[in-house]
């Protein structure tokens, strides 16, 4: 293979894995959880701002951008850091919002505090650089590689480091689903006031899952911005999260596989697949069609496999009465429904 | 049950399937297209630009310049024997769609040796992975980062944005006008002029009015409207999109009786913003107050005539749109300069190429000037060294790569090109500049 | 900042409000008879301003147009029911999957709608409207008449569900579809009958926009969406006269805010609103009318 080759093989393979991340921390706080997060799409960008400002250096008065805390740690100080920021930010809204919010209404809050974050990062130029955003972001341990980021031994290290950091982060959302706290999340994701009466702390529980969903979502961002070495508020607008939310529901909720399967298929596969469509009349027409299809793969994938490609696995204490035909079987993406829990309280 | 399990199994096989069949097709693609020899074969140009998204309109206007050079390059027998080739690459609007895409045909288009683009929402990351694979570019962002921080493959010949906010000032102050309002949209492509607008009111002593950051796609603008008005603004200056623009001077006209002069970056016959506004409040209100402040660019001549004839050839929509549009034009120079490089450089691998756009562009003893491919083949061919001088005038690259030619004032010519009012020359841009 | 500019502020905020309440009601009604998150009611928007442009190109007056769009919404959003979200809720899928379901088919539409008018803008043909002004509130003949037929289809819509039989059977199918059926409720027919009012909402809404925002491509509806959405659960989902409240509010504050601080954070004050409300008061301004948990199949 030549060099551009391994460099646009490598690209994917740092897209998928920044995917799958992004992914396995969803499908902990939604396919396990069934927490709702449409703002998802804000961790990972605060997590891609962190890490970029911690590695790009003061920002000084005569340079073209602008941003705050601005200072140039060494790795992986500022990887650690986006996971930090992810985690914090969600606690906040887990402090505010989940507590009091039933899981429909939290999701519509999280959405406009996506809308919000985008046109404050937009309009607040000197805050985190406005629409242009920054640029130029150092890329991590680069000068163990002769400074040359375009290399092939920088890209491939770069994989499969993104790649392992992927697996960890999938693997430590094993470990919390196969245990008996996974046991406890689901029975919160099932009906919360059952749970709770049998003496879970709800919200504890969701503070945890969130932090760590966060957290998983801010490395993502992280370790994306570092090599793109590019930021801006366009990037990380809210459709984004619906991006995977579309993959983990087709890649198969609250299994790992389910989440890199998704996280592989619909970002990467579709939206990438489909610039290998030939051109068809004029750009604007090829364009056109690219998003037509973006838009129906993922209701040819539903249409077959309307619980996913890769399904919860069932769970069954032995002796327990068989689940009923898949069509009625509540156990899947049951808890997560929009309306209703115990929550609506005021 | 047996038979609904052995469904299930067929269409968890069949789904399966079809997604590795999708996964095959990508890295089928990849390998394909790294198979495939390169003798003679054709020289791609990747036109790096926004197909969707929130500026899906600078896709087309780019494309049809590098579509136009290429008919003609390639109706003069291409470059050494090369057919030349545009390739629309869509960066989605967003940095972090664009980066796959743009390295796609990094990786996957044989012989890709330039590109025009990208544009201010995704040049920070594209930039820098075209200048790494040594790809020539000309790009299309007036970002200021780009004459602080040298790119050796980057080129631009479109003005950096804080000239376009001084050519605004220093025009509307010619007119007469003592109170400017900048009105924007905040958004990557719109909000580059700004500090050049402040700084240039500053220096000619001009009052800036009003400052408004307006959110695109709202319902109204009425009570923007009203603060512009009470604000006494005779002019208002700075890069709306489209419809914002069309929606802003609707309520504008609708609540104060009357309109105010206009001045932006988008070419006045540009087809998506002349549409809106002329929908929005009739041609000959657009006519009468918009006024297009753009690179300077000839309207006759020799580049001018048969860039003029080759776009009406064209096989794409309406093509005699893109006549006078300046952001049509500067990608159709763009190929020029990349094209007359290969040939005086005997090459067409990029790093040896590339020295001599400057070379092509720039002015120097004894070079030949030529206005079109066609001259500028003849002229190498018969020994001389060239400069080209294209559609654009005053082009001249300085140690950044980057030209700040003069800017034209132009309004519409209904129906669908420009005609001049005036001009804002680079030695004034640079009295004001230096001013600050 | 003046008062007479805010007094100006709220009479735009009152047209605003107009629109966003007809998308708000009809998005609502219809989510909370079907618990379907259905962000292709912006598609049925969209298409319903290109069929009014359609009509309107060959010379039919505006009104007319948007008549005729109310009607194609109406259709639509009832094909869009019947041969695609039922087709899959009947397969299984659940009410989060459906989201995604609609987002797709938006999607769809929207490109399919880029394919056919390609990036453009267009405008429709309107006779110049008169200018009336009172005090410091100036409004154009046009605004007055959405303000008016949006203040009438609202009305006319609480008459139907209060007064009429069919009225009653939405509601009471909306509360509970099981015990709805068990009471001789063709919750079918019942639904198609929702998801038709709230097509034809859309694509009163849609054409409003279309004609308020006076130049429009086929992004426009679906960057009204959130806003939307926004009022719709600002005044209790489920709710028609709370989505109602919840667009006023919604307008209001959007005009005001530009007035007073940035206009650039237009959107963002509705949204603050929206968010401080709901952690304030978790069920909305009105707690709703329907509890229930899954797809009505």
């Amino acid at each position: 293979m030549s060099n551009p080759i391994i460099y646009y093989v490598t690209l994917l393979a740092v897209y998928g894995a920044v995917y799958a991340m992004a992914c396995a921390g969803l499908s902990l706080e939604f396919g396990v959880t069934g927490v709702i997060n449409f703002g998802y799409i804000i961790f990972q960008a605060a997590g891609a701002y962190t890490a970029a400002v911690l590695t790009l250096g003061p920002s000084s008065s005569s340079d073209f951008q602008h941003y705050i805390g601005g200072a140039r740690w060494p790795f992986p100080l500022p990887l650690i850091a986006a996971a930090v920021v992810g985690a914090a930010l969600s606690a906040g809204v887990a402090v505010l919002g989940i507590r009091r919010l039933r899981s429909d209404y939290l999701a519509i809050v999280l959405l406009v505090a996506s809308l919000i974050a985008t046109t404050v990062a937009t309009n607040a130029t000197r805050l985190v650089g406005g629409a242009a955003g920054l640029a130029l972001v150092p890329h991590p341990l680069v000068s163990l590689f002769n400074n040359n980021a375009q290399g092939v031994g920088y890209n491939v290290a770069f994989a499969v480091g993104a790649a392992v950091l992927a697996a960890l982060c999938l693997l430590i959302v094993h470990r919390i689903t196969e245990s008996p706290y996974g046991r406890r999340l689901r029975a919160l994701r099932e009906n919360e006031l059952a749970a709770e009466a049998q003496g879970i702390s709800t919200f504890r529980m969701h503070l945890v899952v969130v932090m760590v969903g966060g957290a998983m979502a801010g490395l993502s961002g992280g370790i994306l911005v570092q090599y793109i070495s590019a930021w801006a508020p366009s990037g990380w607008f809210y459709p984004e999260t619906f991006v995977f939310f579309t993959a983990l529901i087709v890649g198969g909720m609250a299994n790992n596989w389910g989440a890199l399967l998704g996280a592989i298929l619909v970002p990467l596969g579709i939206g990438e697949g489909v610039r290998y469509l030939p051109t068809i009349g004029s750009a604007t027409l090829t364009t056109a069609l690219q998003w037509i299809v973006i838009g129906l793969l993922p209701l040819v994938i539903f249409w077959f496999r309307p619980q996913g490609i890769i399904p919860e696995r069932r769970r069954r204490f032995a002796g327990a009465p068989r689940a009923g035909t898949p069509v009625v079987d509540r156990s899947l993406v049951n808890g997560a429904e929009l309306t209703a829990s115990s929550r609506g309280r005021s | 049950m047996v038979r609904r399990t052995s469904v299930r199994t067929f269409r968890s096989a069949l789904s399966i399937s079809f997604a590795a069949a999708l996964l095959c097709g990508v890295v089928g693609g990849v390998a394909g297209a790294a198979a495939r020899s390169s003798a003679k074969s054709a020289l791609s140009i990747a036109s790096v630009q926004t197909f969707s998204g929130a500026t899906s309109s600078f896709g087309p206007e780019q494309n049809a310049g590098c579509l136009t050079a290429e008919a003609i390059i390639n109706s003069h027998g291409g470059v050494m024997g090369h057919h030349m080739r545009c390739v629309p690459v869509d960066t989605r609007s967003d940095v972090v769609d664009s980066v796959p895409a743009v390295q796609k045909v990094i990786s996957t288009t044989k012989n890709l040796v330039g590109a025009v683009g990208p544009s201010s929402t995704t040049a920070s990351a594209d930039v820098p992975l075209l200048n790494a694979a040594h790809i020539p570019m000309f790009a299309d962002t007036g970002q200021t980062e780009f004459t602080k921080k040298f790119f050796k493959y980057f080129y631009r010949i479109i003005a950096a944005d804080d000239s376009v906010g001084l050519a605004y000032v220093i025009w509307a102050k010619e007119q007469g006008f003592k109170r400017i309002g900048l009105v924007y949209v905040n958004n990557s492509s719109n909000q580059g002029a700004v500090p050049g607008v402040k700084a240039a009111a500053k220096a000619l002593h001009v009052t800036l009015a009003v400052d408004q950051a307006v959110a695109p796609d709202q319902t109204s603008y009425n009570s923007e409207v009203l603060a512009l008005q009470s604000s006494r603004a005779q002019v208002i200056v700075g890069t709306m999109d489209p419809q914002t623009a069309a929606t802003y001077l609707t309520d504008l006209k609708n609540l104060t009786g009357s309109l105010l002069p206009y001045y932006s970056e988008h070419s006045a016959a540009e087809p998506v913003f002349k549409g809106a506004l002329e929908g929005a409040i009739g041609t000959t209100a657009f006519v009468k107050y918009y006024r297009s402040i753009h690179p300077a660019s000839v309207v006759g001549g020799a580049a001018f005539s048969l860039y003029k004839k080759t776009v009406l050839g064209l096989n794409i929509p309406d093509p005699k749109q893109w006549i006078n549009d300046p952001y049509a034009q500067g990608p159709y120079d763009a190929v020029n300069y990349m094209a007359l490089a290969m040939l005086e450089a005997h090459s067409i691998t990029p790093t040896k190429y590339a020295p001599f756009i400057v070379s092509v562009a720039n002015p120097g003893n004894g070079k030949k000037v030529v206005h079109t491919f066609p001259q500028g083949a003849a002229a190498i061919a018969a020994g001389h060294k060239i400069r080209y001088v294209g559609i654009y005038q005053g082009v001249v690259l300085n140690r950044f790569h980057d030209s700040t030619g003069g800017f034209a004032v132009t309004k519409l010519a209904p129906p669908a090109t420009t005609s001049p009012i005036g001009a804002v020359s680079s030695a004034k841009v640079a009295s004001v500049s230096s001013k600050h | 900042m003046n008062g007479s500019a805010i007094v100006a502020a709220l009479g735009f905020g009152i047209v605003t409000a107009s629109i966003l309440s007809l998308g708000a009601v009809g998005f609502t009604l219809q989510y909370g008879m079907s618990n379907v998150f259905n962000l292709a009611f912006a598609g049925v928007m969209a298409g319903a301003e290109y069929v009014a442009l359609a009509i309107n190109r060959s010379g039919v007056n505006i009104w007319i147009c948007m008549a005729l769009a109310a009607l194609f919404g109406g259709f639509a959003s009832l094909v869009l029911n019947k041969f695609v979200y039922m087709p899959f809720i009947r397969r299984g899928v659940k009410a989060f999957g459906m989201v995604i379901i609609t987002l797709s088919v938006w999607t769809v539409i929207q490109y399919v709608i880029l394919a056919i008018v390609g990036s453009t803008a267009s405008s429709f043909r309107v006779s110049g409207s008169h200018l009336y002004v009172v005090g410091a509130i100036r409004l154009n003949g046009t605004q007055l008449i959405v303000i008016a037929i949006a203040v009438v289809l609202l009305l006319l819509l609480e008459a139907f569900l209060r007064m009429t039989l069919w009225g009653k059977a939405v509601r009471g199918a909306a509360a509970n579809a099981p015990l709805a059926r068990t009471s001789g409720i063709n919750v079918a027919r019942v639904m198609d009958v929702t998801w038709f009012i709230s097509g034809v909402f859309a694509g009163v809404a849609g054409v409003a926009l279309a004609m308020n925002v006076v130049s429009f491509t086929y992004t426009t509806a679906g960057g009204f969406l959130v806003v939307l959405v926004a009022a719709a659960i600002l005044g209790g989902v489920g709710r028609p006269s709370g989505a109602m409240f919840g667009a006023l509010i919604v307008g209001l504050a959007t005009e005001v805010s530009a007035a007073i601080f940035n206009p650039a954070y237009k959107d963002v004050t509705a949204f603050v609103l929206l968010a401080i409300v709901l952690v304030a008061k978790p069920a909305g301004l009105f707690p709703e009318a329907v509890q229930r948990k899954e797809v009505v199949l």
